[in-house]
């Protein structure tokens, strides 16, 4: 096409990526240890009348190979590429978080309009919300380079910016993921170099924000006071959420430290979303402390490798990435064990790479391939 | 970036610290927790049959329906509809079981009601139709609101026979579809013929529904054993209709007859009147027909008692058959007035002739010589004053004033040689006279023979000795006595043609708030036969007997017409016809 010669056609490939090691294992591992606890945790549909392998572990297992092939790509396509799209991308998702208000609620369980339904896929753009988001921060950031030391940036602009896209998720309601988003994109702001003192101003907006979302709904006090309850020693309250961290903290003790063994544990009969916010109840029945240990040291590890990989970037953009995508993912999935273990009240929050739900695994996958582009970068840089 | 990774190390350290406390440090009090997903329910077992000792079925559970209604449903789900109404519902149910359909509309009209019997041990004819009608798709047939329960009933397809032995069951307090045996057999034999539920317990979710892994855990039911009895059904029957043809004739507002081998114990037939059926027993109040008057009820023997005075006496050496007395007709013992029936004085009466005369002043003779310390001592040694160990529940003790009671004064030896002033079960007093039948050993009256278990182990009840009381020679002497005596009356209503037996006859006022009075009386005959080797013991009992009072006028015919047909069920041989 650009009519060079002399090269074989081999040559003119893009050269397979040199990719972070632990990172590559990761993508592979994670999605592939959630399709098969989706099937473990999926057990109790039979129960409901469908088939042992329902529709569920088979998309499940769709998605990851969909996410995994997008996260190889993305790790081998330069980011810089198309991160200027992000933030028209982002406009466009903003808007569908309206439309996702207009329907009625199509997925069982929750008055959340939160999903779009296509048949039998489901879709949930506060997921991808985040993908766009953190990379809109990372390209406006980069580009406000040393204005962001004033408030009018860092809080004005890009502050004002996470405002709106955690008020359009706040809407759905999502308190979770919300919150996820203050975190992640708090981080990346203060990474670009924004004053602290700007910074903290905006804590108490954020609280009364959040004591207003709280109070629309009902059952989200109702859940603050099950894990107060709980905290305080009292008896879980059986009929609310009391009750989830009731069933997990019986399938841990079930479990003990080996576990019962993949697909022994009966608790999943028991706690609500067993595929979905409380697979991780599954892991521990299963799999015991071995296997929520190690899903936490994963994690943990995960955390780390990524402030690495921003430590050693000196590309502010890579940087940002870096620092958005492990806090977004290490954040999401603390929290989603702090909730199973009843060190924080429930939010409906996914466990990453391994729970249900193609939209959530799709959206971490992408961000691990973009991370492990920014490792590759970032090491590159320090190579030459 | 620092602190960003100190925040994330200290989160996952709070949470990693939470797990070790639950998986371990709280492993085993937390998983506990899954107990409260574990149910059990018990499988009734089935209940075994009580067979007489031929084989046949004296008593039987049978699977029935219970029809059920929730008039709530009825009266929502005819709402709708033209052509339905809970009186078409109710007259549907009236026509396919035979019911009063008022009764039913009347049960049926209550919205607010969930539960309403509508009838009980239903057949599996109607409760098949009544089954479709509930599935009909017919607006106007269908019976809507209905369902059908399985029950047990148990069966006795004898009716009365045999009732008391039987006894019956009610319903059971630990399982709501199984019963409990209340009273005779039934209740004496409860544990092996109820069996042991069965256990079913395994996982469930959070809906309560059964999951497909965990603990799943199946204890079969251990069914009840079939009870196999001594009582034989053709026995049983001829001693039923004979006591209810005795009553009749001599107008009689009760009667028992007992029926025993006194070899073995084992008893062969038992009634009572008056008596019910066991398979109605919840149209019975608590009345007498209940009693068990054979074990329940106590009655002063009369003069079958002198048997037992004899019987110590030669046991003694104090007597011969043929020692003699001249006590007067009419007598002071201790104090106190005694006289014979017939008030008549015998000079150098026999011993026989006490018997032959079943005279009260001979008896005192006798009781005398024995002595007060001696006397109650046999009385013990015959079984009377303790239960004899009969199955069945309520079986009395007797009341024995014995020498020693504070009560005790010197005439009541004398009253109590005849059989006065003292109380006995007839089942006493047929094991007692069945020691005297069975060369002196008292044996334990037995109902039950067998066991079988629902694996089909057998085990026999074997017969018990419970001690032997009188010397062989004494026994045989003494039944020698009672037939030369019965040879020596006049008329013996209670003698067989072909058969040789022995008895004695007994009539015994009826004392009320301790005043006999005159015109109500107990009369008794016990006896037994064939005498070459007694295998038949009979003890008949007639309560205030109108017609006539004396034992040997009342109580010894029915003797005959039970034993002769009895010996001839039984092939016992005649002897020498010409004798």
């Amino acid at each position: 096409m650009n009519g060079a010669t002399g090269f074989s056609w081999a040559d003119r490939l893009p050269r397979w990526p040199t990719h972070d090691p632990f990172l590559l294992v990761l993508t592979f591992v994670l999605p592939l240890s959630g399709v098969v606890l989706v099937a473990s945790a999926q057990i109790p549909s039979v129960l409901s009348g469908t088939s042992l392998f329902d529709s569920t572990t088979v998309f499940q297992m769709i998605y990851a190979i969909i996410g995994v092939t997008a996260a190889l790509v993305l790790s081998a396509v330069d980011y810089h590429k198309y991160i200027r799209l992000a933030p028209f991308a982002l406009a466009i998702l903003a808007i569908a978080l309206v439309v996702v208000l207009i329907p009625e609620p199509c997925v069982e369980r929750t008055d959340a309009k939160r999903w779009f339904c296509v048949g039998q896929i489901t879709v949930q753009p506060s997921e991808f919300v985040k993908l766009a988001m953190i990379m809109a921060v990372a390209v406006l950031a980069q580009r406000f380079g040393t204005n962001i030391y004033s408030w009018q940036f860092s809080i004005g602009r890009l502050g004002g910016l996470v405002a709106i896209i955690i008020f359009l998720v706040l809407l759905q309601p999502d308190l979770g993921t919300a919150a996820t988003l203050l975190v992640s994109g708090f981080a990346m702001i203060m990474t670009a170099g924004a004053r602290w003192r700007h910074l903290a101003s905006t804590l108490p907006i954020a609280a009364v924000v959040g004591i207003i979302s709280l109070n629309r709904y009902e059952y989200q006090w109702v859940r603050i006071k099950a894990f107060f309850n709980t905290l305080t020693g009292g008896e879980p309250d059986r009929l609310t959420t009391g009750w989830q961290a009731t069933q997990a903290q019986i399938a841990m003790g079930a479990g003990g430290v080996t576990g019962r063994g993949f697909g022994q544990g009966t608790q999943k009969f028991r706690v609500s979303i067993p595929a979905s916010d409380d697979i991780f109840a599954v892991i521990g029945e299963e799999f015991g402390l071995v296997g929520t240990g190690l899903v936490l040291v994963l994690f943990l590890a995960l955390f780390v490798r990524g402030i690495q990989i921003a430590a050693s970037s000196e590309d502010v953009l890579g940087r940002l990435l870096a620092v958005g995508i492990v806090t977004q993912i290490t954040l999401q999935a603390f929290v989603n064990m702090a909730v199973v273990t009843g060190l924080f009240p429930a939010t409906g929050m996914p466990l990453p790479f391994i729970s249900r739900g193609g939209s959530s695994l799709l959206v971490s996958l992408a961000l691990m391939g973009i991370l492990m582009n920014v490792a590759r970068h970032a090491k590159l840089k320090r190579q030459t | 970036m620092v602190l960003m990774l100190t925040g994330a190390i200290a989160s996952a350290g709070v949470i990693g610290y939470r797990l070790y406390d639950w998986h371990v440090t709280k492993a085993t009090q937390l998983s506990k927790g899954t107990s409260a997903f574990l149910t059990r329910h018990e499988i009734d077992p089935r209940r075994g049959s009580i067979l007489d000792r031929t084989g046949d079925v004296l008593a039987i559970s049978r699977g029935t329906t219970r029809v059920i209604a929730d008039p709530q449903k009825t009266n929502e789900e005819t709402k709708g509809i033209k052509k339905a109404s809970i009186f078409t519902v109710a007259q549907q149910l009236a026509d396919l079981l035979n019911l009063d359909a008022g009764t039913i509309v009347e049960k049926l009209g209550n919205p607010e009601a969930r539960y309403a019997e509508i009838a009980r041990e239903v057949l599996d004819e109607p409760a098949g139709r009544i089954q479709r009608a509930i599935n009909s798709k017919d607006e106007e047939t269908k019976l809507y609101g209905i369902r059908l329960e399985a029950d047990k009933k148990r069966v006795y397809p004898n009716q009365e026979l045999a009732a008391h032995v039987l006894g019956f069951v009610g319903e059971s307090a630990a399982r709501p579809n199984d019963v409990v045996g209340q009273a005779g057999i039934e209740a004496y034999y409860d544990d092996h013929l109820g069996g042991q539920p069965g256990l079913v317990s395994s996982d469930i979710d959070k809906e309560g529904r059964r999951i497909p892994i965990g603990r799943h855990s199946m204890q079969q039911p251990r069914h009840g054993s079939d009870v196999t009895l001594a009582i034989d059904r053709t026995i049983q029957h001829i001693i039923e209709q004979e006591l209810t043809n005795a009553l009749k004739k001599y107008d009689a507002a009760a009667g028992s007859i007992v029926v025993t081998n006194p070899t073995t114990g084992e008893v062969l037939g038992l009634a009572n009147r008056p008596t019910f059926d066991p398979g109605l027993i919840h149209q019975y109040p608590l009345g007498p027909e209940l009693n068990n008057r054979v074990t329940g009820r106590m009655y002063e023997p009369g003069s079958t008692f002198k048997l037992i005075t004899m019987a110590a006496a030669l046991n003694e050496n104090l007597i011969t058959p043929d020692s003699t007395h001249n006590n007067p007709g009419e007598m002071e013992y201790g104090g106190q007035e005694f006289k014979n029936w017939d008030q008549k004085t015998y000079p150098n009466q026999t011993m026989i002739g006490v018997l032959q005369h079943s005279s009260n002043t001979g008896s005192i003779f006798v009781a005398d010589k024995i002595g007060e310390q001696k006397f109650y001592q046999y009385v013990n040694r015959f079984g009377f004053g303790e239960p004899t160990g009969v199955e069945g529940v309520g079986e009395e003790s007797g009341i024995i004033r014995g020498y020693g009671d504070p009560n005790w004064y010197r005439p009541d030896l004398a009253s109590n040689s005849f059989g006065q002033g003292i109380m006995v079960t007839p089942i006493q007093m047929a094991a007692a006279i069945g020691a005297i039948a069975n060369d002196g050993i008292l044996m334990t009256p037995r109902i039950a023979s067998t066991i079988t278990h629902a694996d089909g182990r057998r085990e026999p009840l074997d017969p018990s000795a419970v001690r032997r009381v009188i010397r062989k020679e004494t026994a045989q002497t003494l039944v020698q006595m009672m037939e030369a005596a019965e040879q020596r009356v006049g008329v013996n209503l209670a003698r067989i043609p072909g058969y040789r037996t022995a008895g004695k006859t007994g009539t015994a006022q009826i004392a009320e708030q301790g005043q006999y009075r005159d015109q109500d009386v107990i009369a008794s005959y016990v006896g037994f036969g064939p005498l070459e080797r007694p295998q038949v013991l009979a003890l008949v009992i007639i309560e205030k007997p109108q017609k006539e009072s004396y034992g040997a006028l009342v109580a010894s015919p029915t003797f005959a017409e039970i034993m002769r047909p009895i010996f001839s069920y039984l092939k016992i041989p005649q002897r020498d016809p010409t004798t």
